[in-house]
């Protein structure tokens, strides 16, 4: 992550302008099969080009061998400790794997499954 | 999904160090903003097509706060394992792991204590980034839906949030988004915090 400054409200202001199209009577009561294939497109094309960022940053590269594995090390840790202690809290709230609580899945007469 | 997300991820870094000219890869950033609109509007379109966007954050509640708490916790409890592998200090490691990704804003507030320490913060923080994007989709499918949020920290808000949504589910955008924000807004406060323990 590199930038916070006004596209936070940007980002907010273009899911929330999203969710008023998606609301409307006409786009809802089409199937729009393109819809998700575009998002995966962009979704791609998005992470390559995160990635070209990345890769083209001298200070990545030339930082890599020096204290790479110190860096290496730390996310490693930072990840899987973040991923033991929000899994914890997830089964403690009662969400199930999907993220759905217990009357979210009654709601919508899906399957209970094992949390 | 897996294999794409990983390819794109994994191309584009060889990409952007093999051959993509310094003048292109400026402009990456305004790409970037321009790629996440779209695709923010198309994963708002899909939550009003569904109908339950305001159920679902009634649904979420207060508990979508716990989740950057637990992710903030367990990367920092953590860190300071990892700590006794390096050859860095307890709070040194602790202060880098506080970044949560952000990787541009860690370096600079751990610039005025060492040169070094700076650019471990950096490079570990867009390791998160790309490990985070190459751990979603395993996550996803293995683990669950809610613990792939704690993986990008604060970049669950945004350059991370579409690979999330891709690999889970509209209704994890609330989490994302609240996540994301909340650790955003713990990294100026923490990392100083930290290092005048």
């Amino acid at each position: 992550m590199q930038y916070m400054d006004f596209s936070l409200l940007l980002y907010i202001g273009m899911l929330a302008l999203g969710i008023l199209v998606g609301s409307r009577r006409s786009v809802r009561s089409r199937t729009l099969p393109w819809l998700g294939r575009l998002q995966f497109v962009a979704l791609i094309v998005l992470i390559a080009i995160l990635g070209v960022e990345i890769g083209a940053d001298d200070k990545v590269i030339s930082s890599l061998g020096e204290i790479g594995l110190s860096a290496l090390v730390i996310t490693v840790f930072a990840l899987a400790g973040s991923l033991l202690a929000v899994t914890l809290v997830r089964r403690l709230l009662g969400l199930d794997r999907q993220g759905r609580t217990v009357s979210q899945r009654e709601a919508r007469g899906e399957e209970v499954e094992e949390v | 999904m897996t294999g794409w997300i990983i390819g794109a991820v994994l191309g584009g870094i060889a990409a952007g160090y093999l051959f993509v000219p310094q003048a292109l890869a400026e402009h990456c950033g305004t790409l970037i903003t321009v790629g996440l609109c779209l695709i923010l509007f198309l994963v708002g379109v899909d939550m009003g097509r569904q109908g339950n966007v305001w159920r679902d954050i009634r649904d979420a509640g207060v508990r979508v706060l716990l989740i950057p708490v637990a992710a903030a916790a367990g990367t920092l409890g953590f860190a300071a394992l990892g700590s006794l592998l390096l050859p860095l200090s307890l709070r040194e490691t602790v202060a880098a792991s506080a970044g949560f990704g952000w990787y541009s804003l860690a370096p600079m507030l751990l610039s005025p204590y060492s040169a070094s320490l700076s650019a471990v913060a950096f490079l570990s923080n867009v390791m998160r980034e790309v490990g985070s994007i190459l751990l979603i989709p395993i996550v996803a499918k293995r683990l669950g839906f809610i613990e792939c949020v704690a993986l990008p920290g604060a970049a669950a808000m945004d350059t991370v949030l579409p690979v999330v949504v891709g690999a889970t589910h509209e209704r994890i955008t609330i989490y994302s988004f609240v996540s994301g924000v909340i650790l955003s807004f713990a990294v100026p406060v923490l990392v100083p915090l930290i290092m005048n323990l």
